[in-house]
């Protein structure tokens, strides 16, 4: 079976919610990597045998964002798209799926991208079919954004289950505002850095913002400290705790600064098989060495980070040992460090030194359907500077489910 | 390798605000996954993965093949991927399988017109602070491409094609009779009688006696006549775009509709050790994109035969959508122009969305669904060329 190559990763800066990148839809951020991906690898379009992009929180701005965005950036009329959504791993889900066809022999080269614009995400008002209830009286617009941030099965916000898997791993509220601290000075630190896995300079120049937004560079400690719990999270979670035992305690320390920012922003990606980037002249950037997706209870989507590694690792015939590059996706600063506590029971002490060495979702933000793209691009940019030989991108889901990347370098 | 669809099951259409419409999305996907699991017999732990097609998607099932999985019985290690449309999700499991990945899927495809919310864009924008606000119906929004709604291209193919208004409301006439048939026919094709809540539940599922069941298609009507829709008036909605006489009325167009799609897609050797017997097999799924959002259909039929060197004759059934009685007529016509002659009496032979009803997702898996149940019975290949979104055509090769 052919090796799978990614080539290049273009992104744009995450824009906070309501901020810089507001302007833009889904369709107008997939249009915009893509067309600036093309133009970057001088690709000719013809040899693209299909466009698959995640977007998470759907809504009107395109029936196929995939297709769509990629006729918008000049591919040609017969180019044929595929959106997926797995929620947070969407992104990764778009790689995995092209990795898929390219096994199954349906073509070479794909595009992939992940694209999220949760500053547009309409308010929703349901058809009045009741007609007791919808005819007469108030009706609520509902915020989807709001109900997809809450588990159909747990019933509770992703902070709220966040908080349970603190509460049940023994992880303090410092042990957090540790992280999101880490997170927003090695994201300030590695500006620089994180400017190479950005669009060109040229269309970098047009856009409203030219660095990931959410970065606060003279953020501290104290700062994070004097910041309390969250209350929607806390009492979700006190009340989830003592549904299972009226007597329970917990304390909550689920805070908006270690969790992540909610965020517009897309990337895209060019992947095919080793032998036709080297047709192509084209170095790769890294190699996939393995993806996996594993699901565990709603309830500890936190953690599945950690079985989803160790599955990774296992199928890939690795040793966690030799990685030396991670990113754990931070929904919220718990996620890294409750599966660096799964890993550590069996048997492997993460070193969070290795881990979101640029900064993580916490200062960068998370645009739901593009983090998952983001955080192996990132890893993929980082282990050839280091010139790493093994990186791993992994990041919890809600719902219950994790999803890694291993990244090899050759 | 050799792909088998099994046991594909379907609810009953409703029509849009119709029977189906105090239930969403949600609810349609896991009780036809329940019912597919309970025909088959399978372990739900056993299946590699659920894969789910849902055109009008909505965060009340934030990845509605996990979602609807769960709430199905699976377990909690079931993953769960959602994609556009039913033959996009069949396709996805089809490529799983020749990539060598897993051996067993459940794929579902489902739509509710009825529970598609109405949207109120946020005010990210200063000039929106001030000044009405249009409230948007996606539903409405995603029936168009490129701003104009596809009835609009209908009237225009009608036009150039010389299709008549009464060859469209023959045809219309003709998919109720075959669909009223069929569903009488081939009970076995259906889910359980499905258990509908008097009211909108917003919430999870409605409290034990608050229901009515419904066991058949609600759209098909029995006594359908190209005379009795004849008086029918042309869609105002759709004039104006292009310079042309209207021929499109709501009786020769597919109604909205709510319903899902359900069927197990696994290989040979893995549906023998099982004990389950493959409706048909798929060889190919061929996607063409074009600039005609209603052509796209015949193209992707079109390359389908040239791929895998089949002939017109040797097709024993096809299914092409019914979006629109002239959409139907249109790509026939233009397939015979290419020298592709598929008699009409091998087209849509069980009924299409003219009188079931058009449920985006569900439809596309609808017609394969259709198509395999047909093959199983008359033997041979067939092709079912559906439209996907932004004028893709997507066509599957199935054989018995």
């Amino acid at each position: 079976m052919s090796d799978i190559v990614l080539v290049k990763s273009v992104r744009t800066p995450v824009g906070r919610f309501l901020g810089g990148l507001s302007q833009f839809n889904a369709l107008d951020l997939g249009a915009m990597v893509i067309r600036d991906l093309m133009e970057q690898t001088k690709l000719d379009p013809s040899l693209v045998d299909g466009v698959i992009c995640g977007w998470a929180a759907q809504d009107y701005a395109a029936k196929d964002v995939a297709r769509e965005a990629a006729l918008r950036a000049g591919l040609p009329e017969s180019i044929v798209g595929w959106t997926v959504q797995r929620n947070c791993a969407t992104g990764m889900e778009a790689l995995s799926y092209a990795q898929t066809r390219i096994r199954a022999g349906k073509g070479e080269v794909y595009i992939i991208a992940g694209v999220e614009s949760l500053s547009n995400v309409p308010n929703s008002l349901p058809r009045g079919i009741d007609r007791q209830r919808d005819l007469l009286g108030s009706r609520t617009f509902y915020d989807p954004l709001f109900e997809g941030l809450t588990d159909p099965h747990a019933r509770m916000l992703m902070g709220g289950v966040a908080n349970y898997m603190a509460h049940k791993y023994g992880i303090s509220k410092q042990e957090q505002d540790q992280v999101a601290l880490w997170s927003h000075q090695r994201a300030h630190e590695g500006e620089a850095r994180l400017r190479e896995e950005m669009v060109s300079a040229e269309l970098l120049g047009t856009l409203p913002i030219q660095k990931d937004e959410g970065v606060r560079a003279g953020l501290t400690l104290e700062n994070l400290t004097a910041l309390q719990p969250f209350t929607p999270f806390a009492e979700q979670f006190l009340a989830y705790i003592r549904e299972q035992d009226p007597d329970a305690t917990g304390i909550p320390t689920v805070t908006p600064a270690n969790a992540s920012q909610i965020s517009d922003g897309g990337i895209a990606a060019l992947v095919m098989t080793e032998e036709r980037a080297k047709a192509l002249g084209y170095a790769p950037l890294a190699y996939v060495k393995g993806i996996d997706f594993t699901a565990v209870r709603p309830d500890h989507f936190p953690v599945a980070p950690a079985y989803s590694m160790l599955n990774a690792a296992k199928a890939a015939g690795l040793d966690l040992k030799d990685v030396s590059l991670w990113d754990i996706n931070e929904a919220f600063a718990v996620v890294p460090i409750a599966s660096g506590r799964v890993l550590r029971e069996h048997g492997f002490e993460l070193d969070l030194e290795n881990v979101n060495v640029n900064g993580g979702a916490c200062a960068i933000g998370h645009p739901l359907g593009a983090s998952g793209l983001r955080i192996l691009t990132t890893v993929a940019y980082e282990m050839q500077r280091r010139d790493a030989q093994y990186g791993m991108a992994s990041i919890c889901v809600q719902g219950g489910l994790g999803g890694t990347t291993i990244l090899e370098r050759r | 390798m050799d792909v088998a669809l099994v046991n594909p099951v379907r609810t009953p259409f409703g029509l849009y605000m119709g029977s189906l419409s105090s239930l969403n999305a949600r609810d349609l996907a896991a009780f036809c996954l329940r019912d597919l699991i309970a025909k088959t017999s399978v372990n739900p732990a056993e299946v590699d993965e659920v894969i789910a097609g849902w055109a009008m998607p909505d965060f009340y099932a934030p990845n509605i093949a996990r979602v609807a999985a769960l709430d199905a019985g699976f377990p909690e290690s079931e993953i769960g991927v959602q994609l556009t449309t039913g033959i996009q999700a069949l396709e996805y499991a089809a490529d799983r399988i020749r990539a060598g990945e897993g051996d067993l899927y459940a794929v579902v495809a489902v739509e509710s017109s009825s529970a598609v919310k109405n949207a109120l864009p946020k005010t990210t924008n200063k000039r929106t602070l001030l000044g009405p606000r249009l409230l948007i119906d996606p539903l409405w929004e995603l029936y168009k491409q490129d701003r104009i709604p596809l009835g609009a291209y209908a009237d225009n193919l009608a036009e150039q094609l010389g299709i008549t208004r009464q060859q469209q409301d023959e045809y219309a006439a003709l998919s109720h009779k075959r669909a009223f048939k069929a569903t009488k026919k081939y009970k076995g094709e259906f889910t359980d009688a499905i258990a509908i809540p008097d009211r909108p539940v917003y919430d999870g599922m409605p409290a034990p006696g608050t229901s009515t069941r419904i066991a058949s298609d609600e759209g098909v009507r029995m006594n359908a006549s190209a005379a009795s829709f004849s008086g029918a008036r042309t869609d105002e909605r759709f004039a104006g775009y292009f310079p042309c006489a209207p021929t499109i009325t709501l009786e020769n167009s597919a109604p909205y509709a709510d319903g899902a799609v359900a069927l197990l897609v696994t290989t040979p050797e893995r549906a023998a050790s099982l004990g389950l017997t493959a409706t048909a097999f798929l060889d190919d799924i061929i996607a063409v994109g074009s600039r005609d959002p209603l052509l796209a259909p015949a193209l992707a039929l079109e390359k389908t035969l040239e791929v895998h060197g089949i002939a017109a004759a040797d097709l024993t059934a096809v299914e092409l959508p019914e979006l629109f009685a002239c959409q139907l007529l249109a790509n026939q016509l233009v397939l015979r122009e290419k020298g592709i002659v598929i008699p009409a009496e091998g087209i849509n032979v069980n009924g299409g969305a003219l009188a079931l009803g058009e449920a985006y997702a569900a439809t596309s898996l609808r017609m394969v669904a259709s198509l395999a149940h047909e093959l199983n019975r008359r033997g041979g290949k067939g092709i079912a060329a559906t439209m996907t979104q932004a004028g893709v055509g997507r066509a599957a090769l199935l054989r018995r």
